[in-house]
């Protein structure tokens, strides 16, 4: 059966989105499979990077686990967990805490060096097979670690075995999340398809019931995802090589466990129900502070505390002849009076409750009210004249909340529910099957071969719990981001996303326009925290990206990361949020230096042309100050542009164009190398620091256009020979008017130039 | 179930896990969770443990207003070496109601526990 996928809300034109998204993967497979077999490197290099294209493009849905590089951040969280454990058990720093873990120095090599050894073995093997990262051997491998390092540190109750296994599961965990969150595979858009692509989606959908439609965006149905997808990675390195065995695991978990709900209606349903409500009320018979566990130590001990009483003599007091408790004795019966009261009233309503069930259902057997109330027992005291008496009260069969839980858990009525293979009553019933069957395996590979009913139930519930709250936390996060919107905005396909999805989003959106671009330099770009930090991560790289795939990606990220054009920055005012707040005073240091720069270039153009006019002195000077006049006005709108947050991309791409003009006019003046670079450095030739723009200007020319012989033996004869005549016309030329006439500080560097071109610098 | 224990985000921050006893106390009260045997509880406590703190980071970054989410999610990407509950717990300190909602979240976490375990 195949279906399409709904998505809630807006956006769901077949043009973008998903269909897109899709449509690439499919246009990608056949070439991607043809690259399963690798032949060299080089093949294994292109097919991975086939295949990290189609991810991004596809967000992840198609073979996810096959050939991936591990990312920095579930490097950098396996790598943090090795480095704590194998510090905690190097034998210098156990030899320091010793003491606080309180072990002796044998039991280092007996116990403890033999889990370091095996740790740091699995280290060196992680570290060697960094670079052929394959996800799955790898979480076999780190599992059965942390199963070792876990059997070591019960088998000998040593802490520090214990604190190394946390250090260990903590980073993996941390790892895998970071591993899966980037392949999109957190998304149930997502599930679906990968299910629908091993073939086991149809398999699901059949046993749904028939009025249902598997939806990954209905939460009822993402948990049923979700705890698939659970089982698929429970041994998802057999389940890659042979995407068979999932589905036919997938039957034995719903073959097995079959419904497992009660049905609503049912007896035993009304009857759990009908007892889940009366349960609080038992503490109501109790006072303030008192439990039913109380009340039942009270009872059991009270008879042996009253005869310890009477022994020491503190049962009764006699004043002028008339016998009355001592107080000890006295509260000690008071308290027993106060149990027994409760266990009756207890014992009245229960017996009223199970009449009343008995009676309105009929149930066949009926409740026996001795399965909650036994006999009658008594706590025999001696009154103040020294009488046998008795307080009696009646036994009940549980001791708290929990146990009459049990006791309710067990009574079954009629026919008991057989496993099902087809017809799930629910949705919800079919996940808790699945959800069972991967907890029996968590307990198998535990060591726990017999799991308890309790334990594998409670083992079940809670796993769908957990990947319930994690779905929770994304969705409330991009909900309160509004980030849905914004994404849509830039042809984002899905509704909820996670940190690294987004950044997915960013990338895809600059693959599709730029194709040729790898995407793992942008992805590490993505990783960046500043600025500064894109900047260097983009130079370190060998593979240069061209700017106008910058502009877009950054464009596109700061969509994403603000959630909003605008925010606020330190100072409460508004503006628009780059990066980060942390990239926001970055940015507009930037914008300043390009100001700078920008009105450089101006006054540079500026100096060049008026050379050729046959202007009169005055009108030359008007012309220079109505150029540096322009390139303020200039600036002006690109800051407005700015300050308004519409467009940072066309800033930027506007800014680096204006930025090679100044370059190349800068060139063509016949600038010395040297003092080239002294005014890159002092002016807007800054803004090439951002991004890969410095790998555009003088630098790439000089070398791939054979302009350093220009510079080197041109230059100075065109300094000598053209510009030194035309420079001395405006000797006279007041250095400063620029500066004055304009208002500005920008014009700082061109008396810069003014002043070399003039020969004048000091 | 009884809706009084406040917990208290002091608690948590300062001490986690016997914040998470004190979970699993409620728990062994509805569903006897002390009875089970010791290796099945180790099993389980690894858990709870999990949802405990996922639940804490849910109410916290509940309580984070839109820049403080924001800041905290890039120093979580940014610092690997950071655990996030640590990140979200550092920002959701300037919550005035942050006991409150750590409450709701978790007394809803058991609850949720609760309902479908007593539905198998």
């Amino acid at each position: 059966m195949v279906r399409k996928f709904k998505r809630s809300g807006g956006g769901s034109s077949s043009k973008y989105g998903n269909a897109n998204a899709y449509t690439s993967i499919a246009s990608i497979k056949p070439e991607l499979e043809s690259k399963n077999s690798v032949a060299s490197a080089r093949e294994y290099e292109k097919a991975a990077n086939m295949l990290d294209r189609t991810l991004t493009m596809g967000l992840g849905i198609n073979q996810p686990n096959k050939i991936r590089h591990m990312n920095n951040s579930v490097y950098s969280s396996l790598n943090d967990g090795f480095h704590r454990a194998l510090k905690l058990l190097n034998k210098n720093s156990v030899g320091h805490l010793k003491t606080a873990y309180g072990f002796n120095e044998d039991e280092y090599e007996t116990e403890i060096e033999p889990v370091y050894e095996q740790i740091l073995t699995a280290f060196e093997s992680f570290e060697e097979q960094q670079d052929s990262f394959e996800a799955e051997v790898y979480r076999s491998t780190f599992e059965t670690l942390l199963g070792d390092v876990g059997v070591a540190a019960a088998r000998t109750n040593n802490l520090v075995l214990r604190d190394a296994a946390n250090f260990l599961k903590e980073s993996f965990s941390n790892g895998v999340i970071a591993f899966y969150e980037k392949e999109g595979l957190s998304n149930p858009v997502n599930l679906a398809s990968f299910f629908d692509n091993n073939g086991c989606l149809a398999f699901i959908d059949s046993l749904l019931p028939n009025d249902v439609e598997l939806d990954p965006t209905n939460p009822e149905h993402n948990t049923l995802l979700l705890v698939a997808f659970d089982l698929y990675l429970s041994d998802s390195s057999n389940y890659q090589a042979d995407p068979h065995q999932f589905n036919v695991d997938l039957q034995e978990a719903l073959n097995r466990h079959g419904n497992l709900f009660l049905p609503p209606n049912s007896d035993q349903s009304v009857v759990r129900n009908t007892f889940d409500e009366y349960i609080p009320e038992i503490d109501s018979a109790f006072d303030e502070n008192n439990t039913l566990q109380n009340a039942y130590d009270t009872l059991e001990v009270s008879e042996a505390e009253l005869n310890d009483l009477l022994n020491i003599g503190s049962h009764t007091l006699d004043v002028n002849g008339v016998k009355t408790y001592h107080d000890g004795y006295k509260t000690v019966l008071e308290k027993v009076q106060k149990a027994a009261s409760a266990f009756r009233k207890i014992e009245n309503s229960l017996t009223r409750l199970v009449s009343s069930l008995n009676a309105s259902l009929a149930l066949s057997p009926a409740i026996d009210i001795d399965v909650f109330v036994g006999p009658r027992s008594r706590v025999n005291f001696m009154d103040a004249d020294s009488n046998p008496k008795f307080i009696e009260y009646p036994t009940l069969r549980f001791r708290n909340n929990a146990e009459l839980r049990e006791i309710v858990r067990n009574l079954t009525f009629g026919a008991v529910a057989t496993p099902a293979l087809s017809n799930f009553d629910s949705v919800d019933s079919m996940a808790m099957s699945i959800a069972r069957f991967t907890a029996e395996r968590d307990f198998q590979v535990a060591g726990i071969n017999n799991p308890s009913t309790k334990a594998l139930d409670l083992a079940a519930s809670s796993k769908i719990i957990k990947l319930d709250l994690k779905s929770k936390f994304r969705a409330g996060i991009e909900n309160f981001g509004e980030l849905s919107q914004k994404l849509h905005n830039v042809d984002l396909p899905l509704k909820t996303l996670t940190f690294e999805e987004s950044l997915t989003f960013a990338i895809q959106d600059v693959l599709k326009h730029h194709p040729d671009i790898d995407a793992n330099i942008l992805r590490e770009a993505c990783q960046a925290h500043s600025i500064e930090q894109f900047d260097r991560l983009i130079t370190k790289s060998k593979r240069m990206l061209n700017p106008q795939a910058i502009a877009r990606l950054v464009s596109t990220l700061q969509v994403i990361y603000s959630g909003d054009y605008k925010s606020l920055d330190e100072n409460g005012n508004q503006c628009i949020l780059a990066i980060s707040r942390t990239g926001f005073p970055r940015l507009q240091r930037q914008v300043n230096i390009f100001i700078n720069g920008y009105s450089n270039y101006k006054a540079a153009i500026a100096l060049s042309e008026i050379d050729d006019s046959n202007k009169t002195r005055s009108q030359k000077i008007q012309y220079l100050l109505g150029a540096t006049r322009h390139a303020t006005d200039e600036m002006n709108y690109t800051a407005s542009i700015i300050s308004q947050g519409t467009s940072y991309s066309d800033t930027l791409y506007q800014m680096y164009n204006a930025n090679r003009a100044y370059s190349d006019a800068l060139i063509n003046s016949g600038v010395s190398y040297k003092d080239y670079e002294k005014l890159q450095n002092q002016s807007g030739y800054q803004i090439g620091r951002f991004g890969n723009y410095s790998k555009i200007g003088y630098r790439s020319r000089r070398f791939t256009r054979g302009t350093s012989k220009i510079i080197g033996k041109t230059a100075r004869g065109t300094y000598d020979f053209v510009l030194k005549p035309i420079t001395k016309t405006f000797v006279g030329i007041p250095f400063k008017v620029i500066d004055w006439l304009t208002g500005n500080r920008i014009s700082n560097h061109s008396v810069n130039a003014w002043r070399y071109i003039t020969n004048k610098k000091k | 179930m009884e809706n009084k224990t406040h917990y208290d985000f002091n608690n948590i921050v300062l001490n986690l896990d016997q914040a998470f006893e004190e979970f699993l106390v409620r728990l062994d009260k509805e569903i006897g969770f002390y009875s089970l045997a010791s290796d099945e509880q180790d099993l389980l406590r690894v858990e709870f443990h999990e949802m405990f703190s996922q639940a804490i980071m849910n109410a916290t970054a509940f309580a984070l207003d839109k820049k403080d989410l924001i800041d905290a999610q890039n120093e979580i990407v940014f610092s690997p070496y950071t655990n996030p509950l640590d990140v979200y717990l550092g920002f959701a300190a300037n919550n005035p109601r942050i006991d409150e909602i750590l409450t709701i979240e978790l007394d809803s976490l058991l609850e949720k526990i609760l309902e479908l375990y007593r539905k198998i």
